[in-house]
């Protein structure tokens, strides 16, 4: 068996491995975020070298799957111990998800696999300022072109709610709530007062313009927790101590993402259109329960997934000819991308919440809640333009080993 | 506390996984069985197919002669068609499209279309091999003497591409005209058929000349032809080919409501197999044409049904046909069985019910519109759909 270089383990080759990934990255989030808005992309049009970039969410191409493949061979090539058992995980988890992409053609689960596979040993402070920087300088650019007129503000429905470049109002308010909690992440409380000012400013802008309910919640409830947060910390440093999250808290917030995902499917399942309860909860979900009941009854569960075809209203308000959208991350996940994906989801989220209490990162734990809320309304957390934070799973969050409390 | 936090994680987890498959296996419908035959004990099959013409036929009329009608329909072309049929391409080349009279397109893979068209194929194929078994019944010794070209001797560009056409419309690999030359009772008879090759097998088509239309046709007449040998049959005696056709179990619910919701949901999911067991079925008759033919009638309600809800905008209808061959893909897309997703079931209002009749009427919205449908339901050890109607 050939022996591998010494050059090869070195820092040096772990620095490179770690620049490519980032580049990676890079232009993964890039062309995901370009895809969500209506800018024109000259480079994107058909017959362009990169128009596969621009489509990667419909159909990935071959050859960016196959450089993340060769970018993670390398990075555990340059890993210094586990390195066989994390290849074997990594084929493992490869293959299974490869396999239901090709049932069901939701690639864009496979590109947030390999990028939670390729993530390990790479900060995750450094990815974090990378996106955060990345898709606030983006949204920035996408809203200016915006409202000088480069592109068309485009007004749904007869509230006039705006989009501001993005594909559909609830699509901007989304990316203003998880930029909000990016932002909190990497900049955490440097200014708190200005912070909480800034996510209750971003909650009224999105539920003024865009009549996002759901985000402009979680951007309330974001503002609550850093208060919170700050003042838990706060009083445990003025005492001389250590914050140490309640364990009842990190045990709850660490399964937030299954208890959301139970509740959500239960109470879909149990919806009917006899009752009075039910139909008031359906209204106030706008129309989610009665939508997903109609999912699961017709389409059914599947172990690796189904493509469905749906059609949404973009925003209008009003339902015009056919409409039929699962909105709900949860039943996305097990509708659409199959119960195998589900469990692999839900496990990633357990070490997730495990790895963050090791590390006590706890605003990770609060954000893995916060997304959890998001998720029961809309179908953000499989996708990268949005959600970043499942490369948790894998990166280095700077664990404290060794600790049981 | 972090192994705490993964032993929950992992509990949660089956828990959910849970969910689904206790709502998938014993919530929807009680898994019924919709199909009495064939079941997996069934699949007696002991070839796949036969890679040339001549075993084909010589199988068929080895079949025919036994009066065997389950064997001879396995050498029919109904599955295949059923599967590939191209209604976008039939449009695109005769300019018509004819409703239910014709069977529902194959275009967009639908399990729904595939079952009626399986189900109203095999009644029509049913129909011609009664007609075959007949006339071989009558004759005391039947004896296959040759097959031959049936190629018209006159056969010109038009022949070819018609030819042509039609494996376009079927998407079949290739399609031919034969001869069979049958001896009944020292009487010379020619048979014509057509057969058709899907992968590497061939199956009949027509029993009649490819110019003429329709399965149900049978073109067998005397003919003066003179062969020496005969082609010995009993050969075929144990090959069985692959079930192509199916027996639908007669179901039914004990409370309507229960039928309806259920009646619906199967339209919705696809599965037109368990909507049709829901039908009122009189199976006095064994005879296997018989119970085809029953078969092919509720086939064609269903299928009528699904044309009713998908062409019901009638604007829409009308500029697709004003321009059909252009318009081809977007009747294929208008009549996708998968839009049934799209339907919203308002409520079901009860119209009438006494001990053996009920007549309910189902609301349901699609395209933005709203539309209801009647049906009839009979109670005879349970409830059955005895009708519907928009």
């Amino acid at each position: 068996m050939a022996r591998i270089p010494d050059k090869l383990k070195d820092e040096r080759w772990v620095a490179i491995t770690e620049k490519m990934y980032l580049s990676a990255f890079f232009v993964c989030v890039v062309f995901a975020f370009l895809k969500r808005t209506i800018l024109p992309i000259p480079w994107a049009e058909k017959g362009s070298t990169v128009e596969y970039f621009f489509e990667y969410t419909t159909s990935m191409p071959q050859y960016m799957e196959y450089i993340l493949c060769l970018i993670i061979l390398l990075r555990i090539y340059s890993l210094r111990q586990y390195r066989c058992q994390y290849f074997l995980c990594s084929v493992i988890i490869y293959e299974i998800v490869k396999y239901a992409v090709e049932i069901n053609g939701y690639d864009h689960i496979l590109l947030l696999a390999l990028l939670i596979i390729g993530a390990k040993e790479i900060s995750f402070d450094k990815i974090m300022k990378l996106y955060t920087w990345t898709t606030g300088i983006l949204l920035v650019i996408t809203m200016s072109c915006a409202l000088l007129g480069v592109v068309e503000n485009v007004e749904f429905g007869v509230k006039e709610r705006m989009a501001f470049g993005i594909g559909a109002p609830t699509d901007f308010a989304a990316h203003v709530f998880f930029l909000m909690v990016c932002m909190w992440f990497v900049w955490g409380y440097r200014h708190v007062v200005f912070c909480v000012v800034l996510t209750l400013s971003a909650a009224g802008f999105v539920y003024y313009f865009s009549k996002a309910k759901c985000s402009a919640i979680c951007l309330i409830m974001l503002s609550g927790i850093i208060v919170w947060n700050y003042y838990s910390e706060r009083f445990c440093r003025n005492n001389s101590k250590e914050y140490i999250m309640n364990p009842i808290g990190v045990v709850f917030l660490s399964v937030s993402v299954h208890l959301a995902a139970i509740g959500t499917h239960v109470l879909t399942m149990l919806y009917d259109m006899d009752s009075d309860i039910m139909n008031k909860l359906n209204t106030i979900m706008t129309n989610r329960l009665e939508l997903g009941h109609r999912g699961i009854e017709i389409c059914g569960f599947q172990f690796w997934g189904q493509r469905i075809h749906m059609i949404g209203n973009w925003g209008y308000g009003n339902v015009k000819g056919n409409y039929f959208y699962l909105d709900s991350s949860y039943l996305q996940m097990s509708l659409m991308y199959g119960l195998i994906i589900s469990v692999m989801f839900l496990f990633a989220t357990t070490i997730l919440g495990y790895r963050a209490y090791q590390s006590r990162q706890w605003k990770l734990l609060w954000i893995l809640s916060l997304m959890a809320v998001h998720g029961i309304m809309e179908q953000r957390l499989f996708y990268l333009a949005y959600c970043p934070f499942l490369l948790a799973v894998s990166a280095c969050l700077g664990e404290v080993p060794g600790e049981e409390k | 506390m972090k192994k705490r936090i993964l032993v929950l994680g992992v509990i949660l987890t089956c828990i959910f996984v849970c969910i689904p498959l206790f709502y998938e296996k014993i919530v929807w419908y009680h898994n019924i069985q919709s199909v009495e035959f064939p079941q997996k004990h069934q699949m007696e099959e002991t070839l796949e197919g036969y890679e040339d013409e001549e075993s084909l036929i010589s199988y068929m009329i080895y079949n025919l002669k036994n009066k065997n009608m389950d064997y001879s329909l396995r050498g029919c072309a109904i599955g295949e068609i059923a599967e590939y049929f191209s209604l976008r391409k039939y449009v695109e080349y005769t300019g018509a499209f004819e409703g239910t009279n014709m069977i529902p397109p194959a275009d967009t893979d639908s399990e729904a279309y595939y079952t009626i068209s399986t189900a109203r194929l095999s009644a029509s194929y049913a129909d011609v091999l009664t007609q075959l078994i007949d006339i071989l019944s009558y004759a005391g010794t039947v004896e296959l003497i040759a097959i031959q070209d049936g190629t018209p001797e006159d056969a010109g560009g038009k022949y070819y591409q018609k030819k042509e056409t039609m494996c376009d419309i079927l998407g079949a690999r290739r399609l031919e005209e034969k001869s069979i030359y049958l001896q009944l009772d020292g009487n010379m008879m020619r048979l014509d058929c057509v057969l058709v090759k899907y992968r590497s097998f061939w199956k009949v088509l027509y029993f009649h000349k490819l110019s003429q239309d329709g399965i149900e046709v049978v073109d067998l007449e005397n003919t003066d032809e003179c062969f020496e040998n005969s082609i010995l049959v009993d050969v075929y005696e144990n090959d069985i080919l692959p079930c192509n056709y199916f027996i639908l179990r007669d179901n039914s619910e004990q409370d309507p409501e229960e039928l309806i919701h259920h009646f619906f949901l199967c339209l919705q999911r696809e599965d037109v197999l368990t909507a049709m067991s829901y039908y009122e079925k009189d199976y006095s008759d064994v005879k296997l044409s018989k119970i085809l033919e029953k078969q092919q009638q509720m086939a064609l309600a269903i299928q009528q049904l699904y044309y009713d809800i998908f062409l019901s905008n009638s604007e829409e209808l009308e500029w697709i046909l004003s321009a059909l061959e252009s318009n081809s893909g977007e009747l294929v897309n208008k009549l996708s069985s998968t839009n049934m997703l799209y339907i919203n079931l308002l409520y079901i209002v009860e119209i009438k019910t006494n001990q053996d009749q009920a007549e309910y009427k189902i609301v349901y919205a699609y395209d933005g519109r709203r539309f209801d449908m009647v049906l009839h339901l009979i109670n005879q050890d349970g409830w059955r759909i005895s009708s519907v109607g928009m």
